[in-house]
């Protein structure tokens, strides 16, 4: 460290003799710790302390998003184990509050084996695209996807509709007013799930499907509401971040030496601020890091192959369910559609809280932070599509200190 | 003698400095952050701009296109294809920004613009106007 900052002061010396100004990035920050950021990752690593992070935005696409009597319901609706075909899963089965509001798994576990892992909830509603593919556009149309997925819920629209008004109608009044005409329905119905479940909904007239989509739905903007409550924790890393680069004075011991080498890294050579950057520590988008497949599962192309499925999906932000004015959803309307970038590309989770939650990336490949330093430090090339990712030449030592900056998250 | 070793000592440490410090300058050009250029085959002259301030990162902005032929005068009804992206990070623009309007006076509204993270960004301009197709990039530093 000390030949590093000796070579910078040197080099700005002469640089001054020759008059030329030193580019900023080879700066040491002047009113900065006897840590070695450089102005660029002292600039970075300052955005992502948590107070930056302010409100959850709103979501024109839900009425009820900022509603607390549809957060309540909501919240009665998440821990609801009735609302999937066995009654034995709910969706903080999965999302569990202890461990960050996800469960531990490689792959998630409902009613069977999901074919991903489980995303954490705290800051989701800071999110413009849902799931690690990004297939869906809102918090409330992404509730909807695991109730009918056969191995999450395993339940279907007409039954849970159904379920509601005979369960939580007044709880539904309350926050959407009344019911639209909900009479003659089948026992089961949905476009998606067994020929039985499939000739049901096909039956049903335009305007009897349109009714138990809109109840449907309301069930997602419910669910919503409550999640988004639910916001990521302060941390060591916030309290010595506002101690180093804010006015608070006092905190720098929150972190030690060598997870203050790790941030500068993490925020310097690591690049890890590339993506996880901002108090969430995510850019919301979508990159191809190399992260090998699993064998035995299906193929997956990530982004690639969810760009058809959010444009067709009737729950999207521009679909008849939405409660978002003309003029909105520009997530949507300038959906990036290069299959190039696409191919293979996953969400950038938050690193908030992430070492309580092993395994990591999107099928559990990595059982350990060190597995996911290694495996960016060593940048191998994607089986499909191509990385972004290029080598690092991170040493043992360095390794070492990112690791422990992680924990420290 | 002596002297003349000093001279070639001062003379060989100023050559080696002069020298350093055009090294210094040519690694510290970085990228043209200019926001008006000249088009690739030099059919137009090109100017961008947020289209409100204070500009802000990851959230949508619109920009401004402002297209002039090399004599300066306004473009109008040119066609615009907009892309991108982060050269060092390897990736392109999170969004798909599009043209609005036929760039009455020769200024193109563009929505759709979102940078999602800090860095160095370009954008791609490929233009398609009576006057001929040319293409301009830009880099910028957000």
């Amino acid at each position: 460290m000390m030949w590093r900052r000796g070579a910078i002061l040197l080099a700005c010396l002469l640089v001054t003799a020759q008059g030329l100004r030193a580019d900023p990035a080879d700066e040491v920050l002047p009113a900065g710790p006897d840590d070695g950021f450089t102005q660029d990752a002292a600039d970075l690593a300052s955005r992502l302390v948590i107070n930056s992070l302010g409100l959850a935005p709103d979501d024109p696409s839900n009425r009820v998003y900022d509603d607390p009597k549809a957060a309540v319901f909501g919240e009665a609706l998440f821990h609801d184990a009735r609302m999937s075909a066995t009654g034995t899963v709910s969706c903080a089965s999965c999302h569990m509050a202890g461990i960050g509001f996800q469960d531990g798994l490689p792959l998630g576990q409902g009613i069977g084996t999901a074919n991903r892992r489980t995303m954490p909830l705290e800051g989701v509603a800071w999110n413009a695209w849902f799931f690690w593919d990004g297939r869906k556009d809102s918090l409330w149309s992404q509730a909807l996807g695991p109730l009918e997925n056969p191995v999450e819920h395993g339940s279907n629209r007409v039954r849970l509709v159904r379920f509601l008004q005979e369960t939580y109608a007044d709880d539904y009044r309350a926050v959407f007013g009344a019911f639209p005409d909900l009479s003659g329905l089948p026992e089961d119905g949905a476009p998606t799930g067994d020929a039985a479940t499939r000739r049901n909904w096909e039956a049903l007239t335009d305007a009897q499907r349109h009714a138990v989509n809109t109840v449907f739905a309301d069930i997602g903007k419910a669910i919503a509401a409550y999640e988004r409550q639910l916001k990521p924790k302060e941390t060591r890393l916030d309290f010595y971040l506002r101690a180093t680069f804010g006015a608070m004075e006092g905190a720098r011991d929150q972190l030690s030496e060598e997870e203050i080498a790790g941030l500068e890294i993490f925020a310097g050579k690591g690049r890890c601020i590339s993506c996880h950057q901002g108090p969430r520590m995510t850019d919301g988008f979508f990159h191809n890091t190399g992260v090998p497949p699993v064998a035995g599962l299906p193929p997956d192309n990530g982004r690639l192959d969810a760009i058809a499925l959010v444009e067709a999906d009737p729950f999207n932000c521009l679909g008849p369910y939405s409660d978002a004015p003309a003029g909105s959803c520009e997530e949507l309307r300038f959906l990036q559609r290069d299959p190039k970038a696409l191919a293979r590309a996953f969400k950038t989770p938050s690193l908030r809280g992430v070492s309580l939650r092993p395994p990591y990336m999107h099928a559990g490949q990595f059982g350990t932070l060190e597995e996911v330093v290694r495996h960016y430090n060593a940048a191998p090339k994607a089986a499909v599509g191509t990385s972004e990712l290029r080598p690092l030449d991170l040493d043992e030592a360095e390794i070492k200190a990112l690791v422990a900056l992680l924990e420290a998250l | 003698m002596a002297k003349r070793v000093g001279v070639a000592l001062v003379s060989g440490v100023a050559v080696l400095l002069a020298g350093w410090a055009l090294w210094v300058r040519s690694g510290d050009a970085g990228p043209d952050l200019a926001l008006s250029k000249t088009s690739d085959a030099g059919l137009y002259q090109v100017a961008i701009a947020p289209a409100s301030q204070p500009f802000h990162r990851e959230v949508f902005h619109d920009w401004n296109v402002t297209l002039r032929t090399k004599a300066g005068q306004p473009v109008e009804g040119a066609r615009l294809t907009l892309g991108g992206g982060m050269p060092g990070h390897g990736h392109g623009l999170p969004t798909q920004p599009q043209q609005k309007g036929d760039g009455v006076g020769g200024v193109y509204e563009i929505d759709g613009f979102k940078f999602s993270m800090a860095g160095h960004w370009v954008i791609d301009i490929v233009i398609d106007a009576p006057a001929g197709a040319d293409h301009v990039a830009f880099d910028l530093q957000l």
